[in-house]
């Protein structure tokens, strides 16, 4: 531009001022809120990045209380586990000690009272009550007592004794999700955990012939298996044994009845998911019942609880049955413990699971926040730098700007 | 020549010399006015003497006869004028975005510790804590307490976008007032002029008050000026002619049921709607009808998604106090009716089915090759959209298609492998939000694998202009949900029967017998898995990329809107600049032309007095 107006000075400096005014300003906020997003247009990418990472070191840190709460409660159970195979340890050493022969029916009758005792030791273990008001062994139902004692007369004891212990559980598990979409079962469902034998379901209804008439389920082992209409009952066998469940299904090769086996020491609970009828029309179970109590009276059912096994152990010493003592109620007890020990195993293992978790949560915490630092922060040393430039600036400008007017024409005209 | 020609030169040459000095004076006193032009005095040599004709004296010729003022003409460059007022359009567009988008960053509240997302991360948290604790009351009653944060943290954030579209739509009134008026003026100004022009004189400083006039309207609406024709000024704007020459044509409002009850800005005599594009009139219709609308529509989907995903569930769940079949969310205005049947033209009969989701009744599995082909039809912003599957495709591929078409419905697989379809906000306003507007399927994909259609092809397409459209749906266990009539995010609530009881709060699915075990959580972990999994909240897959996806858009804009001030007011800069260095009022200049011109003055007042003595030696000294 060739031609200066007066005004052009004066609007170069008042716009540069506004600038300078501006950018040191919004410098100022930026150091005193710490963060270089002061509004989103600041830097848009960053501030979609920040958002994300804030919200996953949330979820990272409720992650890490869900894995405390439940590496605590395993400790817990493993507590009451510890105690009830102590209690089984000495009930060994009293059936083994019952079983050389060398004791008399008198002595043995002798030693059922202390099995008796050790027995509700045994139910107090498995009936016990967490430190959050729940039981430890019912599954999910966390108010009901897990193992009910039917007390009765049993032979050449004198005061009724407990004859039958139910478990009035649930086999849910408790899952707890303790890092991104990876859930944890927690639950140790005394079903499975006070379990002597593997419980064989025999049935003696001829099942070759039968079809599904309409789409439904069943559930075995409390998991769902849907059946279509039109399976006989090698796909009905194929679907149980494909299903996840730990049971497998087979024909009975002599009465050609579907039976069932579970694969490792648990009670077997099946049923009919709601409207449906397989079992009850392959007459396996009883309409209108809850399992585990629904199997019909025609079906065999073997393998008992550690209970089962204690109970068979009093009786025989009650009879002066040693025979039967070093036998089959030895092997069962020794299944029994085996079972708890497997049980422990399981815990330990999980525990040690949630203690890695944790220990990968820490330092993935940790890398996330730096992350999103980086995105969000201010980098101190650089703000300070900056404001300290445009400060030198702004006084430059301002004291340009005070000597714009100082020489016109009107000076040298007299 | 005449004996008073010397004098009658000398008074011409005073008079000039004191016009020019005059102007020098408007000139400096203006020198800050805004919109100024300086004047120059045009001077030229009076017509001489003689001219060839019969009346000529007989001496050498031709004789000056001195100065006369020709006219008074302001500096200004009329092509530069029109580069300003485009630029200036320009400027007045961004400079209203920038200052509105900021106020719309303002509401998302983010990066920082007290936005809707903090809120939804806390209600999760208060889910998770429910599935550790699925017997206790006062889990559940952080559950509701922070619900009820969530649904405030929502409103909040609705209220403000509403209470931005609504300022904008005060300025757009105002804006429209202020146009009408500065249209006005300008047609006063024209007549003016003409009549000034009439008389031969130049009319400066009107025509500058014109100028300025123009460019503020220019600020406001995109404009062309038009000066061929001198006796006319003419303003284009829009293809129509705005004001010409003394007659001017004003807008006014028109409301509409439409946009949601705003009034556009419509030709006052012809009603039609007209349309801006640039300046601040243009800035704030595209923010209102547009951008904030678009705002509200993300909060909307993201309100109408969640909400159904966790009723959804919910429903499914049974309390701790045996209750089964209860939405967790309520929202006021949802369609009463089952079926979603609407009256849309107000005529008293149902003539439109607004269904928001349609879920499949057979389970598929993501992985499967569905062995099938065709076309699905789908609903689009314009016209139906189709989406082509072919038998080799898994059923995740074909979900993955529905979601990328482009269409207004999205797909997923739920957490049963059931297919689900949602409607998604609608680009035109004209089609309501969140509401499935067209399926058909030509091959068996939608009608038997998945079980959302009874049957294939268009005569059992589902269409959402008929009333009972929900018989299209195939029989057995297909589920749907109605849309929302009003904003879901202004007016959802936490259902009553659940803040009236709290233990109402399901954590676990019952058995079949209806009980629900105490210590069954499966319930919560669904429902907090919400949180980070594939839902598909509208176009975007889980409720974080919505979150980082809304906040990101909105600073891009805000980024936008900042960069693109920035450049058009240092342009601005340029060209006003170069206008000042054109028109503008240099002091020294000024000073040094009253120098000039004052010697002149004082060198006719010279030469008068010189011929004053002549004639006083003539007239009193000759003796006669």
């Amino acid at each position: 531009m060739q031609r200066i107006s007066s005004n052009l000075q004066h609007d170069d400096t008042q716009f540069a001022l506004r600038r300078q005014e501006s950018r040191v300003q919004s410098l100022n906020n930026q150091i005193s809120n710490q963060s270089k997003i002061l509004n989103l247009r600041d830097d848009p990418l960053a501030a979609g990045h920040s958002v994300r990472y804030k919200s996953y070191v949330a979820r990272l840190e409720r992650y890490e209380t869900n894995a405390k709460t439940v590496s605590d409660r395993f400790n817990v159970t493993e507590g009451y586990m510890n105690q009830s195979l102590q209690v089984m340890q000495r009930i060994r050493e009293l059936a083994v000690a019952g079983a050389n022969g060398t004791y008399t029916a008198t002595d043995l009758k002798n030693m059922a009272p202390e099995i008796d005792e050790l027995l509700k030791e045994l139910v107090l273990s498995g009936n016990a009550i967490g430190p959050d008001g729940t039981r430890v062994f019912a599954g999910t139902k966390s108010f009901t007592e897990p193992f009910e004692t039917v007390l009765g007369d049993v032979d050449g004891a004198g005061n009724p004794m407990i004859r039958e212990v139910r478990y009035k559980g649930s086999v849910g598990g408790k899952d707890i999700e303790i890092d991104e979409q990876a859930y944890l079962s927690t639950g140790q469902n005394g079903s499975r955990t006070f379990w002597a034998e593997k419980q064989t379901l025999f049935s003696t209804v001829d099942a070759t012939s039968y079809m599904v008439k309409s789409d439904t389920a069943i559930n075995v082992d409390g998991i769902s298996v849907p059946l279509a209409a039109g399976d006989n009952v090698y796909a009905i066998i194929s679907k149980i044994n494909d299903s996840g469940a730990a049971v497998k299904a087979y024909l009975d090769p002599v009465t050609n009845g579907l039976n069932l086996e579970t694969t490792d020491a648990r009670q077997l609970w099946i049923s009919d998911a709601e409207g449906g009828d397989v079992f009850s029309s392959l007459g396996m179970v009883r309409e209108g019942q809850q399992p585990p109590y629904n199997i019909a009276p025609s079906v065999k059912l073997s393998g008992g609880s550690l209970f089962d096994s204690v109970i068979a152990l009093r009786d025989a010493m009650l009879e002066g049955d040693s025979e039967r003592i070093g036998s089959r109620v030895l092997g069962a007890i020794d299944g029994g413990i085996d079972n708890l020990a497997t049980r422990l195993a399981e815990i330990g293992s999980r525990y040690e699971r949630t203690q890695a978790t944790l220990a990968r949560l820490d330092a993935q915490i940790l890398n996330v926040s730096a992350a999103e630092s980086r995105e969000s922060d201010i980098d101190f040393t650089q703000a300070v730098t900056d404001l300290k430039m445009y400060e030198l600036t702004q006084q430059a400008t301002l004291s340009t700007a005070g000597r714009l007017y100082q020489n016109s024409l009107l000076n040298y005209m007299k | 020549m005449s004996t008073f020609s010397g004098i009658e030169m000398g008074k011409r040459s005073m008079f000039a010399h004191n016009q020019a000095i005059q102007t020098a004076g408007h000139n400096l006193s203006n020198s800050s006015t805004e919109g100024y032009s300086r004047q120059r005095v045009q001077m030229k040599a009076t017509d001489p003497l003689y001219r060839p004709d019969l009346s000529r004296a007989e001496t050498p010729g031709q004789i000056g006869q001195g100065v006369s003022v020709e006219s008074i003409q302001r500096v200004r460059d009329e092509l530069l004028d029109t580069r300003i007022l485009a630029q200036t359009n320009q400027e007045g567009y961004w400079e209203t975005r920038d200052s509105y988008v900021l106020m719309l960053e303002q509401v998302y509240n983010e990066p920082d510790e007290s936005s809707v997302r903090t809120r939804m991360d806390q209600f999760w948290d208060s889910w998770e804590e429910l599935s550790l604790y699925p017997e206790s009351a006062s889990a559940r009653q952080a559950v509701l307490s922070r619900g009820e944060t969530l649904t405030d943290a929502i409103h909040q954030q609705y209220r403000g976008l509403q209470g931005i579209r609504d300022i904008i739509n005060g300025d757009v009134e105002a804006v429209t007032a202020q146009v009408n008026d500065i249209a006005r003026q300008i047609a006063g100004l024209n007549q003016e002029i003409v009549k000034v022009k009439a008389m031969g004189d130049s009319p400066n400083d009107l025509m500058d008050r014109r100028d300025m006039l123009a460019e503020k309207l220019s600020s406001l609406i995109n404009i062309t000026v038009d000066q061929r024709d001198p006796d006319e000024y003419v303003i284009h704007t829009a293809g129509y002619e705005l004001v010409q020459g003394k007659s001017f044509r004003t807008f006014e409002l028109r409301s509409g049921i439409e946009n949601d009850g705003y009034p556009d800005v419509v030709w006052a005599d012809s009603g039609k709607q007209a349309f801006f594009e640039g300046g601040k009139l243009g800035a704030l219709v595209e923010l209102r009808d547009a951008d904030v609308r678009d705002e509200i529509g993300k909060l909307d989907t993201m309100t109408m998604n969640f909400v159904d995903l966790v009723n959804e569930i919910h429903r499914d769940g049974t309390g701790a106090n045996g209750r089964t079949g209860l939405d967790f969310f309520t929202e006021q205005s949802f369609i009463n009716n089952v079926a979603g049947n609407y009256d849309r033209d107000g005529d008293g009969e149902y003539d439109s089915s607004y269904i928001f989701r349609v879920t499949g009744g057979n389970r598929l599995s993501a992985r499967e090759q569905i062995g099938l082909e065709g076309t699905i039809r789908l609903s689009g912003s314009d016209g139906l959209v189709d989406v082509p599957y072919f038998s080799t495709d898994m059923v995740a591929d074909v979900v993955d298609r529905i979601n990328n078409s482009g269409a207004e419905v999205v797909a997923r697989l739920d957490r049963d492998g059931r297919l689900e379809l949602k409607g998604t906000t609608a680009r035109n306003p004209d089609n309501p939000d969140f509401v499935i507007r067209y399926l058909e399927d030509s091959g068996h994909f939608l009608a038997g694998y998945s079980g959302v259609l009874a049957g294939y092809g268009g005569e059992n397409a589902y269409t959402w202009e008929t009333a009972d459209a929900v018989g299209s749906f195939a029989e057995g266990d297909t589920r749907y949900a109605v849309s929302p009539i009003a904003h879901p995010s202004g007016w959802m609530e936490i259902n009553k029967a659940i803040k009236a009881d709290v233990r109402s709060i399901a954590a676990g699915f019952a058995a079949e017998d209806g009980t629900v075990n105490a210590g069954d959580n499966r319930a919560a972990l669904a429902i907090a898995s919400i949180r980070n999994t594939a839902v598909m909240v509208g176009n975007t897959r889980t409720l974080d990329d919505w979150f980082a996806d809304s906040v990101t858009s909105i600073g891009l804009k805000g980024e936008q809107a900042a960069r693109s001030l920035e450049t058009q007011v240092s342009i601005l800069k340029e060209l006003r600049g170069l206008r000042d260095s054109i028109s503008g009022v240099n002091i020294d200049e000024e000073l040094a032309d009253i120098i000039k011109f004052q010697h002149g003055y004082s060198a006719a007042a010279k030469f008068i007095s010189t011929v004053n003595d002549m004639l006083d030696t003539i007239i009193n000294g000759m003796g006669v």
